[in-house]
């Protein structure tokens, strides 16, 4: 090998490095962390991923924000209480994994805090948190009211598939209604759809 | 010659065919009068840059404190592009707005349409952003395609 071929291959070394850190770590499929939020996550056609949730909760945020009606309640921040979120796709899924997201924003946002006493069917999230409001205001021989919510949250899951040789599409549609309780009109709506379509589930998208 | 000749009318054709544009139609003079900002790029990948592009930035308020982006992107091409994109929220402090995580978005553009992404910041203490557009063809061909591990770096 001549003077001038080393200096070549010297040359083009960090280039290979700078390609191969583009690549990947190895090459492997070991076990690692990947942000939830990030674009490495796995995409499944016959499941809601996290990121879908993430997706979908973060759409209806933006939407419910914008449309300014958090603003309708005369107390700041609105109290709101999240009613029932029906799922009708064909998994078994924990509805929280949207709600929670929606309310966790919400309330960063300062425009709206959620009730923990009540909830459908007269069920609190918190029951030790209700059954200790009852028993202070007893105690104290207080006859007010524990603030109502003035918004309900309520929804639906929804799921559509078709299927063309072998490529599957999944359609979940996520439905959204904000009920303004004292006068009990749905003051905000919203629907987000996610579509995937592909052969089988990926790595990243 | 001629299957040389056939095989180059067939790829022309091959991609031709994978390619489509949208046309539009619009009032001439538009009665929206957007509040366009001053934009700086930074590009690290000029790949994405030349395909899908943004044109500009207009930025307003909504529910009476919370400000609103809307950021015009184009596809300079003739192909159907994916892509992704972030949008990052900051503080009048300077600190990034990281409750909740701004997470990355899935986009598709079709040949030569012009998309408007919006976003709106999730608190009133949001005075500036940053968004990031990442091209998704790099991941594909790289950790998408299965020849290494989910946590390559790009």
């Amino acid at each position: 090998m001549n003077q001038l071929q080393k200096i070549s291959l010297l040359s083009l070394a960090p280039l290979a490095l700078i390609l191969g850190g583009c690549a990947s770590s190895g090459g492997t499929r070991d076990a690692a962390y990947v942000d939830s939020d990030g674009t490495h996550t796995i995409v499944s056609l016959d499941q809601i991923n996290i990121q879908d949730w993430s997706n979908a909760a973060d759409q209806m945020v933006q939407s419910l924000l914008e449309s300014g009606i958090l603003n309708r309640s005369p107390e700041k921040p609105a109290i709101m209480v999240v009613s029932r979120i029906v799922n009708n796709t064909t998994q078994q899924v924990d509805t929280d994994l949207l709600t929670k997201k929606i309310r966790v924003a919400l309330n960063q946002s300062g425009k709206v805090v959620t009730t923990t006493t009540y909830g459908p069917g007269g069920r609190a999230e918190d029951p030790l948190a209700r059954e200790t409001a009852e028993l202070e205001k007893f105690q104290r021989g207080d006859t007010a009211n524990m603030p109502l919510p003035y918004f309900s949250l309520s929804g639906k899951l929804l799921e559509n598939r078709a299927q063309a040789g072998k490529t599957k599409q999944v359609t979940y549609i996520f439905q959204l209604s904000m009920t303004e309780i004292p006068t009990g009109l749905a003051v905000w709506e919203d629907e987000v759809q996610i579509t995937k379509q592909g052969q089988r589930a990926s790595v990243g998208w | 010659m001629k299957k040389t000749l056939l095989s180059l009318s067939a790829l022309s054709f091959l991609l031709l065919a994978a390619c489509s544009s949208v046309n539009t139609v619009e009032r001439a003079e538009p009665l929206a009068t957007p509040d366009p900002i001053a934009i700086k790029k930074v590009t690290t990948d000029p790949a994405l840059a030349d395909k899908v592009s943004v044109v500009n930035v207009i930025q307003g308020t909504v529910s009476g404190d919370l400000l609103k982006i809307q950021v015009q992107v184009e596809n300079l091409t003739y192909a159907y592009q994916l892509f992704n994109y972030q949008v990052v929220w900051i503080d009048k402090n300077g600190f990034h707005v990281t409750s909740p995580a701004p997470l990355w978005r899935p986009g598709q553009i079709e040949g030569r349409e012009t998309q408007y992404l919006t976003a709106v910041a999730p608190k009133p203490s949001v005075v500036d952003f940053q968004m990031k557009l990442l091209s998704r063809i790099t991941y594909d061909e790289t950790v998408g395609a299965g020849r290494s591990g989910p946590a390559g770096k790009r």
